[in-house]
C-alpha cells in the first residue's frame, strides 16, 4: 500500500495516513498492544462519570466468615443496573482457576435494572452453578472469582489490626479476587446483545461486561474490611483511599478467548482501525502545545515506573518488559526536548520510534502519545462495535477468476508460507468435550484432525486458491461452490475481510511458532488490562482496573489520569 | 427457562457440523435458524427435524436438503421468477421451512415460498409450520407476488421459548459430535494449569 505523506482529511479531522494490515494485523505486534485512551474500561468509566452515575449497595448480607449476598446498584440517566454477588466459602484443594473448576469464592451476575427477592432466589439456584446453571434475558452478564488467598489474608489480618496492608504485596499482587470467566452476549440464557447494543451507555464493545468487574472490585475491597471488622471490631480500620485504588482486578484467561479474532472480523476491524485512526489524527498534529507536552513528559515517567513494577516469570514476557524498560527511557528523553515550535512532533517521534524501539516499546508510544488528545481520540470508541447478528450472504454471481484475484490480493501473505510443510500446520484448533471450550492441539501427535475448528484462514485460503485456480474462470461462484461446498466458510470471509483494513490476521494461526497468547493480548489491550502475566504460551493473567477510581471518588477523580500509576515525589517534574 | 438468540445459532452451527455439513453450509444453518426464530418461527424444530432425516436415512430418499437448496437460490445459481406468472420449481425439499430465509431475502423482497397447498391462501400458523413444514419433505415453488410473505415484526423476537427444549437436547447431541475428547496434554495447556491457584 503506498504511505503518501499527505495528510488526510477524514470528517474533517486532519489525519495522516493509517499504518497497513501488514504492518498492523502480525500477531507478533498484536501481543505487543497495550491498554490506551480507546479501552472499553475506560470508556466505560468516562462515560458513567459524565452521566453522573450513582452506585450504591442495597444489600450486604455477608456473614462473619465471608458467606452471604451483596448486591450493587448503577443507577445512570436512563438506566439501572445491578450486580447480584453471591460470596462463598471454598475449601482451598477445589480453588482452581480453570474452566473446568465447579466452585469459586465469589459468583456474580449483573442484572437489568433493580432486582427483587424473588429474582435473588432464582439467581441464587442458578449464578453458583455458572456454566451448569441458567440465566435469563433480564440478565446481562455472567461471572465468577477466586481470591488471591496470599494478598486476601494479608489485608484482612492488617486491616483488623488497624494496619495498612503493605504496599509492596499489593503491588506484587495487584488484586484481592481474580476472575476466571466474564459471560455476556447471550451465554448460558444472558440477554442477547441486541437487547441492550442500542443503550447510549453500552455503546461500543464490552460495556456491560466491564461494568459487572468494576462493580465486582468494589465488592472485593468491601468484603476484606467486612472481615477485618468481623475479626477484630475494636481495632479494625478501613483501607486508606489512595492504597485502596492500587488494587484492581485479576483474570485469568486461557485458549477460549483466542479465537474471538478470527471469529469477528468485522469487529476487530472496528477496534483496530479506531486506534489506527487515532494515531493518525495525532501524528497529523501540526504542533504540539505546551499543556500537551507537559502531559506527555508526565504520563511517560509514569509509564516508565509501571514498566518497573510489571514483574513476570515468564521469561519471553520478562525479556520484552526488559525491552520496553530501555525503550521507555527512549520515549522519557525524547518527550523532555519536545519543543512548541517542532513541526509535526507525533509522527517525527513515531517515525524515529520505528526505528529505534521494540514493538513493546512501539505500541507504548501509540498509547501514550493518544493521551494528551482526547478531543481527536475519544470519539472513536463510538465507533468500536459491528453488528454481527445479520449473516453475510454470499454473492456467488462474481465471477471464479475474479475471486481468485480478490485471494490474491488479500492473501498475498500466505505466499511466504508452505502449508504443505509440518510446521506450517503443526497445531490444530479444537473443542474440547471436557468444558467446551477451545484449545490448541498438536496435529501431528493427537488424533484431533477430524474436530478442526475453522480457525486458519491462511491454511484455508491457500486451499480455496488451489482449487479456483483449476476452476473456469469465466464460471460463477456459486457454480465454484455447489462444486466445492467445502471452501463455502472461506468464501464467505473472503468477501468479509475485502472490505475490512483490519480484518484480518496476516499470520499463521497454526504454525508450530506461533504464540496464542499473543491473541489474548490483543484482545485484553482493547479491554483496558495491565500487567500481562504469561503463565504459558496459553494462559495468562492480568489486572484490570489497577489505579481507576471507585464509585464513591469517580465524580471528583479523573479516571484517565489515574491508569499510570503516580510519580513519587523524587521523580515527578 | 428460555435461550437466547445467540445461543441458539451458536448450538445450529455445531449441530448442523456434527451431522456432516461443511463449516459455510453449517453456518448457513445458524443463519437461517435465527433469522426464522426473530420472526417468531421455529426454525430450530425445521434444522432439527432436517438433521434427523439425515441421520436416520443415509440412503436419502431423493429430496434435496433445503440448505444447498437454499444456498443455490441466494447464491444466484438458481433462477429466480422474473414476473407475476412465473413460477420455478424446485422439486421435493426436506424441511423446507429452512428454504424460507433464503428466499426471502430475494430482491425484490417478494419472492415467496410455496409448497402442497401452503402459501397464499393459508394462514402461517405455528401448527401448520409443525405438520407440513418441520419434519417432512415437500415440493416446492417459488414466485414472485406484490409483497412480503412475511412481514417483518419491528419488535423481533428474542429468546428461544421453553417449549423447543427437546428440540435444543437433540441439537445438542449432534453438536456433540464437534467435541475431541480430552486428553491429559490437552487438560494441561488450559487456562490456570500446571500451578497452584491458592496463591
Amino acid at each position: 500500500m503506498p504511505d503518501s505523506r499527505e495528510p488526510q482529511h477524514a470528517g474533517g479531522i486532519p489525519q495522516a495516513p493509517l499504518r497497513t494490515s501488514d504492518t498492523v494485523m502480525r500477531l507478533a505486534r498484536m501481543g505487543a498492544f497495550h491498554q490506551s485512551r480507546l479501552s472499553f474500561m475506560r470508556v466505560l468509566l468516562r462515560r458513567l462519570k459524565a452521566g453522573g452515575w450513582v452506585i450504591d449497595r442495597p444489600v450486604f448480607d455477608i456473614d462473619d466468615h465471608g458467606v452471604g449476598l451483596a448486591t450493587y446498584r448503577a443507577r445512570g440517566p436512563e438506566a439501572t443496573y445491578t450486580l447480584v454477588a453471591f460470596a462463598h466459602q471454598l475449601d482451598d484443594d477445589l480453588r482452581s482457576d480453570r474452566v473446568i473448576a465447579e466452585a469459586w469464592d465469589a459468583t456474580f451476575t449483573l442484572c437489568d435494572g433493580e432486582v427483587d427477592a424473588g429474582q435473588i432466589a432464582r439467581l441464587a439456584g442458578n449464578v453458583p452453578k455458572q456454566e451448569a446453571g441458567r440465566i435469563s434475558e433480564t440478565e446481562l452478564v455472567l461471572s465468577r472469582a477466586n481470591k488471591s488467598v496470599r494478598l486476601f489474608t494479608h489485608v484482612v489480618d492488617s486491616l483488623a489490626a488497624g494496619r495498612q496492608p503493605d504496599a509492596e504485596m499489593i503491588e506484587s499482587v495487584g488484586y484481592l479476587f481474580r476472575t476466571t470467566a466474564v459471560y455476556g452476549a447471550g451465554k448460558f440464557g444472558a440477554a442477547d446483545r441486541s437487547h441492550w447494543s442500542g443503550r447510549s451507555e453500552f455503546t461500543g464493545s464490552f460495556q456491560p461486561e466491564m461494568l459487572a468487574v468494576w462493580l465486582i472490585r468494589s465488592f472485593s475491597i468491601d468484603i476484606v474490611e467486612h472481615l477485618a471488622r468481623a475479626k477484630s471490631p475494636a481495632t479494625a480500620i478501613a483501607l486508606d483511599r489512595n492504597i485502596r485504588r492500587r488494587f484492581g482486578i485479576g483474570n485469568s484467561t486461557g485458549l477460549g478467548m483466542a479465537p474471538f479474532l478470527i471469529n469477528h472480523p468485522r469487529l476487530i476491524n472496528s477496534w483496530i482501525a479506531a486506534r489506527e485512526t487515532a494515531l493518525a489524527r495525532v501524528r497529523a498534529v501540526s504542533a504540539a502545545g505546551e499543556s500537551q507536552i507537559a502531559q506527555f513528559r508526565q504520563l511517560t515517567r509514569r509509564a516508565a515506573r509501571n514498566a518497573l513494577d510489571w514483574c513476570v516469570a515468564d521469561e519471553r514476557q520478562a525479556a520484552k518488559i526488559e525491552g520496553l524498560r530501555g525503550d521507555l527511557d527512549w520515549i522519557v528523553a525524547r518527550a523532555d526536548s519536545l519543543a512548541t515550535d517542532d513541526v509535526t512532533p507525533w509522527d517525527t517521534l513515531y517515525r524515529d520510534a520505528e526505528k529505534a524501539l521494540s514493538m513493546e516499546g512501539q505500541e507504548a508510544l501509540v498509547s501514550l502519545m493518544m493521551e494528551p488528545y482526547p478531543e481527536l481520540v475519544d470519539g472513536l470508541a463510538d465507533c468500536m462495535h459491528a453488528e454481527e447478528d445479520v449473516a453475510h450472504r454470499i454473492d456467488g454471481t462474481v465471477r471464479a477468476g475474479e475471486v481468485l484475484d480478490t485471494l490474491d490480493a488479500l492473501y498475498d501473505w500466505t505466499d511466504s508460507i508452505d502449508y504443505d510443510s509440518r510446521d506450517a500446520q503443526a497445531r490444530v484448533w479444537y473443542v474440547s468435550e471436557e468444558k467446551l471450550e477451545p484449545r490448541l492441539g498438536e496435529r501431528h501427535e493427537e488424533p484431533l484432525e477430524p474436530y478442526e475448528q475453522p480457525l486458519c484462514p491462511g491454511r484455508d485460503a491457500v486451499r480455496m486458491r488451489r482449487d479456483l485456480a483449476a476452476f473456469d474462470p469465466q464460471e460463477s461462484l456459486g457454480s465454484f461452490l455447489l462444486v466445492h461446498p467445502e471452501h463455502r466458510h472461506m468464501v464467505r470471509r473472503l468477501q468479509i475481510v475485502a472490505r475490512l483494513d483490519f480484518g484480518e490476521i496476516r499470520d499463521n494461526t497454526i504454525g508450530a511458532g506461533m504464540i496464542p497468547i499473543d491473541l489474548l493480548r490483543c484482545k485484553l489491550s482493547f479491554f483496558g488490562a495491565t500487567k500481562f502475566d504469561p503463565r504459558s504460551d496459553r494462559w495468562l493473567r492480568i489486572t484490570m482496573y489497577q489505579g481507576a477510581p471507585f464509585p464513591d471518588e469517580l465524580a471528583e477523580l479523573d479516571p484517565d489520569d489515574l491508569v499510570y500509576p503516580p510519580l513519587d515525589e523524587a521523580n515527578s517534574i | 427457562m428460555s435461550w437466547s438468540l445467540g445461543e441458539t445459532a451458536a448450538l445450529a452451527l455445531k449441530a448442523a457440523r456434527g451431522s456432516g455439513l461443511s463449516w459455510g453450509l453449517a453456518e448457513e444453518a445458524a443463519g437461517a435458524v435465527f433469522w426464522l426464530h426473530q420472526r417468531g418461527l421455529p426454525g430450530i424444530a425445521a434444522l432439527c427435524g432436517y438433521l434427523d432425516g439425515c441421520d436416520h436415512d443415509k440412503a436419502g430418499s431423493g429430496a434435496s436438503c433445503p440448505l444447498i437448496t437454499g444456498t443455490a437460490i441466494s447464491d444466484g445459481t438458481l433462477p429466480c421468477p422474473d414476473t407475476l406468472d412465473d413460477r420455478i420449481e424446485l422439486g421435493l425439499v426436506r424441511s423446507p421451512l429452512l428454504l424460507l430465509p433464503f428466499v426471502a431475502e430475494l430482491p425484490p423482497g417478494t419472492v415467496w415460498l410455496e409448497a402442497d397447498g401452503l402459501g397464499a391462501d393459508h394462514p402461517w400458523t405455528s401448527d401448520i409450520w409443525r405438520s407440513g413444514w418441520l419434519r417432512g419433505e415437500a415440493s416446492c415453488q417459488l414466485r414472485l407476488a406484490g409483497s412480503a410473505q412475511i412481514v417483518d415484526d419491528p419488535a423481533m423476537k428474542a429468546r428461544l421459548p421453553d417449549h423447543f427444549a427437546c428440540c435444543v437436547d437433540r441439537l445438542t447431541g449432534y453438536a456433540h459430535r464437534t467435541y475431541a475428547p480430552a486428553t491429559s496434554q490437552s487438560r494441561l495447556a488450559g487456562a490456570g494449569a500446571g500451578l497452584t491457584d491458592n496463591d
